[in-house]
């Protein structure tokens, strides 16, 4: 073996194939069993089942098999809930506010805790959710997929929408996206001590009893400083003024049926490492490889076009921190 | 040569990974041809594929390339943790009530007694759309006051879940005549809880086992599989049995831990904890438990940034597993050692008898660090003075071996397998109360026809070169006397060789690491850093 091909970057000529939909790669058909060594994450889920907590006190507004539209009342919670002598002991509340629901659909099942709303469109699937179900229009503020949103892009323009932030933001802009009026946020990434901060914040304001207006921040990637998967980006821009939804359970953003399906021109994406982010071409395997820490593992070919060029690169990374996307 | 017909696949479908094996049978005894882990997303079919090629690759003979197919697979898989709420009419049935529940590898939500918590914040916990039961206790037959106590709670508790048809529910000892009030929900009678220690082996603990098993399936297939953990105490104990020694086994995976200590008369001693996993759910919210895990940490960083690792680590724990992710994802094995050790000990319940002369640990957990850290993260957390064999079953086949119905056939294919299964770590010798001084005590090792000497020194660790397939013996002499289980100035012991060697640990028990955090950091890395074999430094 030759030193230049025992470097772990070489640079290869290769052609673009045409653009791939998901799941077909195209000129990497001949590599596609080593795709299922991959794991497999579910992205874009159609037609995804949302859950909506009900608490002792609260009432349902809605009956099994009923069809909804966002905005409208799926159940009313208690703000003040506490038992009361009403024939028998049971939880009551007097402050009754409405959830609305962020999701076009119908209401597939009712249990004693929860709602289950069937919602149309397609769900973008993330890792953490903060906040109260809310629905807006989807404003792309980040100019890139792995760009971080500053204060200075936010303004009163993103009123009542979901703005898309890019792979992440600090506490000081999301403060002053919920206090322009801002719905909710999705990032790719965001510091655990951020939510945290948002927690209490939102704890302070619930205790008050003054009325909440919603407020969402949807984490797809994990935390830290994490670029959104091109996948998701590719929808968050086609989806883009259209009206979206952020839920809890599962955490998730769901898009409007009427956005077309992004055409995407990677197989796997690198979700861990100095590369975190980096998408591209599965080239093949390259056997088994001793890492940093001494230990040997499955490692594959993967290469990566640099903007602008229709060059790949080629890198090694272990299969463990690939992700393919569907 | 081809595999005769009694060839099979070992899979343990884990939260985390999916491990296999190709066990076929040679010349006569079974062998471990291949193994391998993938994580839980990927096919198995991918992995026991690979493993049939890369024997192939080898020896063609033996596996021909589509022979894998039809070979019967030997399954088990791990559950996530069920949810569950305990109710019970007194704080120490409660406590009873909590400790055979939570050793059967249940996660438990809430702790319930009469006016505790209130009743809102109860009702919030049992609809609760991820709970999955509720147990309620009291003596058999329950005092006249805890009659009292417990009707009001059993009353509410029914009428809330009463609805919910995915809830299951525990009724042990006088708790069983509430039955009726749950209607059509699954109730299991059961025995009345004990003031016994988490390891006993009761019969309420046995229930709650069962009832936890309901629904174990394996990830990648979906279908019913049996419960890899419970199969592990089994293999513990047939290997206890097929050695006639002590036996302990610690297992620590994603969503659980196990530790079984069996002798050659059975099991002595076992648990499953739900936070004895790598990273339970909570880890996600609570900074108390990330920051248990960063204690054992030597990775330099801002705190946040290091629980943020943390927190990423528990989304995809198959994820960063060079470099510094490996040590990380180590001290979060530490950390679930640590706690498992923490309900094996039984505070005041007092702890399981000890220690073994063998130690085998298992799980994804350990599949990041080089054999000679695994032996010292399980030197580190499993503190009993005295000599101890460690091994690391490598392969994860001792679960789904110890799924095999009968005995025999059990204890005939890890007679087999023992060597192939059982990566030897080394030996570990602990000894405590060593007084500082000018010469503490001495260490001389006869092993493979040579001699070693080593000054001991209080409160180190200290590694002697011990091969694999090597036997020696320590000889250890101190002035003032060493316990090692009894207290003297001269000890002999047995110790076998192994990947990392033979440790010598003069520590105290437990162990106490600096407060400070760049201290403990450097301390930390300086007992790792000469065993992190092959990794850059």
């Amino acid at each position: 073996m030759t030193a230049r091909r025992a470097t772990t970057a070489v640079t290869r000529r290769y052609t673009a194939a045409r653009p791939v939909r998901p799941g077909r790669p195209g000129r990497s058909d001949r590599v596609d069993p080593l795709r299922e060594l991959v794991p497999l994450r579910r992205l874009a889920v159609p037609m995804p089942l949302c859950w909506f907590a009900l608490g002792p006190a609260d009432r349902p507004m809605v009956e099994a098999g009923q069809r909804i539209g966002r905005g409208d009342t799926l159940l009313e919670r208690a703000r003040d809930a506490h038992l009361a002598e009403v024939s028998v002991r049971a939880p009551v509340g007097t402050r009754m506010e409405p959830v609305r629901s962020p999701v076009e659909g119908a209401v597939e099942v009712i249990e004693p805790g929860a709602i289950g709303i069937r919602a149309t469109g397609v769900g973008i699937a993330g890792v953490v959710m903060h906040g109260e179900p809310v629905h807006g229009r989807l404003l792309v503020l980040a100019d890139a997929a792995d760009a971080e949103l500053r204060a200075t892009a936010v303004d009163v323009q993103g009123a009542g929408a979901i703005v898309v932030a890019g792979a992440g933001l600090d506490i000081e802009t999301v403060t002053r996206a919920r206090a322009t009026g801002i719905a909710g946020i999705v990032t790719g990434g965001i510091a655990g001590k951020d939510l945290a901060t948002l927690a209490a914040a939102d704890q302070r304001q619930r205790a008050s009893l003054h009325p909440t207006t919603g407020f969402a921040v949807l984490v797809v990637d994990g935390y830290g400083r994490r670029p959104l998967p091109g996948l998701a980006w590719a929808w968050l821009r086609a989806a883009a003024g259209t009206d979206a939804g952020i839920v809890a359970d599962p955490p998730m953003l769901v898009l409007d049926s009427e956005v077309d399906p992004p055409l995407v021109t990677y197989d796997v994406r690198i979700a861990a490492g100095d590369a975190l982010g980096m998408e591209g071409r599965l080239l093949g395997a390259a056997g088994q490889r001793r890492s940093r820490s001494g230990l040997y593992g499955a490692v594959a070919r993967v290469g990566i076009r640099s903007a602008g060029s229709h060059e790949l690169t080629e890198h090694l990374v272990p299969f463990a921190d690939l992700e393919r996307f569907e | 040569m081809a595999v005769e017909p009694l060839a099979f696949f070992t899979v343990d479908s884990g939260g985390a990974s999916t491990a296999a094996a190709l066990i076929g049978r040679v010349g006569g005894r079974f062998r471990l041809l291949a193994s391998g882990a993938v994580p839980a997303d990927v096919p198995v079919e991918m992995l026991l594929r690979d493993l049939a090629a890369r024997v192939h690759a080898v020896e063609p003979e033996l596996m021909p390339p589509t022979a894998w197919e039809q070979l019967t697979r030997l399954e088990g898989a791990s559950r996530v943790p069920g949810r569950i709420v305990c109710a019970a009419g007194t704080p120490g049935r409660l406590a009873d009530l909590e400790r055979a529940v939570g050793a059967a590898g249940w996660e438990i939500v809430l702790g319930v007694l009469p006016g505790r918590p209130d009743t809102l914040a109860l009702r919030e916990a049992l609809l609760d759309r991820r709970l999955d039961a509720v147990a309620i206790a009291a003596a058999d037959p329950p005092r006249s006051d805890e009659r009292e106590k417990l009707h009001p709670l059993a009353e509410l508790i029914a009428r809330t879940v009463s609805r919910r048809a995915d809830v299951s529910v525990l009724l042990a000892g006088g708790a069983g005549e509430h039955a009726a009030r749950f209607g059509d929900l699954h109730v299991t009678r059961a025995a009345a809880p004990e003031p016994l220690p988490a390891t006993a082996e009761t019969l309420l603990r046995r229930s709650a086992e069962e009832l936890g098993r309901r629904g174990t399936q394996a990830a990648a297939t979906g279908r019913q599989v049996p419960d890899v953990r419970a199969g592990f105490r089994d293999a513990i104990t047939a290997l206890a049995v097929l050695l006639d020694r002590p036996v302990e086994g610690v297992g620590i995976g994603w969503n659980a831990g196990t530790r079984a200590l069996a002798g050659p008369e059975g099991l002595r001693a076992s648990l499953t904890r739900s936070d004895g996993g790598l990273l339970p759910p909570a880890s996600l919210g609570g900074d108390r438990r990330l920051d248990s895990v960063l204690r054992w940490s030597p990775l330099r960083g801002d705190t946040f940034t290091m629980r943020d690792r943390v927190r990423n680590l528990m989304l995809a724990p198959w994820r960063d597993a060079s470099g510094d992710g490996a040590r990380l994802r180590l001290a979060a094995a530490r950390a679930a050692l640590s706690r498992l050790e923490l309900a094996w000990s039984g505070g005041d319940k007092g702890s399981p008898p000890g220690p073994p002369e063998v130690v085998i640990a298992s799980g994804g957990a350990f599949a990041v660090a080089p054999p000679p850290v695994v032996a010292l993260a399980l030197v580190d957390t499993m503190r009993r003075p005295g000599s101890t064999a460690m091994f690391l079953d490598h392969a994860r086949i001792l679960g789904p071996i110890g799924t095999v119905l009968d005995g025999a056939d059990r204890k005939r294919l890890l007679a087999d397998l023992l060597e192939d299964a059982l990566v030897p770590l080394g030996s570990a010798i602990l000894a405590t109360d060593l007084r500082p001084g000018r010469s503490a005590g001495t260490l001389r090792l006869r092993a493979n026809g040579r001699r070693s000497e080593l000054e001991l020194t209080p409160g180190s660790i200290q590694l002697v070169d011990l091969p694999p397939g090597v036997a020696g013996t320590a000889e250890l002499e101190t002035r003032e006397g060493v316990w090692l289980g009894v207290r003297a100035r001269r000890f002999v012991l047995d110790v076998t060789g192994g990947l990392g060697g033979l440790l010598v640990d003069t520590r105290e028990v437990p162990l106490r690491l600096p407060e400070r955090t760049e201290r403990r950091r450097e301390v930390i890395d300086g007992w790792e850093r000469p065993l992190w074999i092959g990794g850059e430094q």
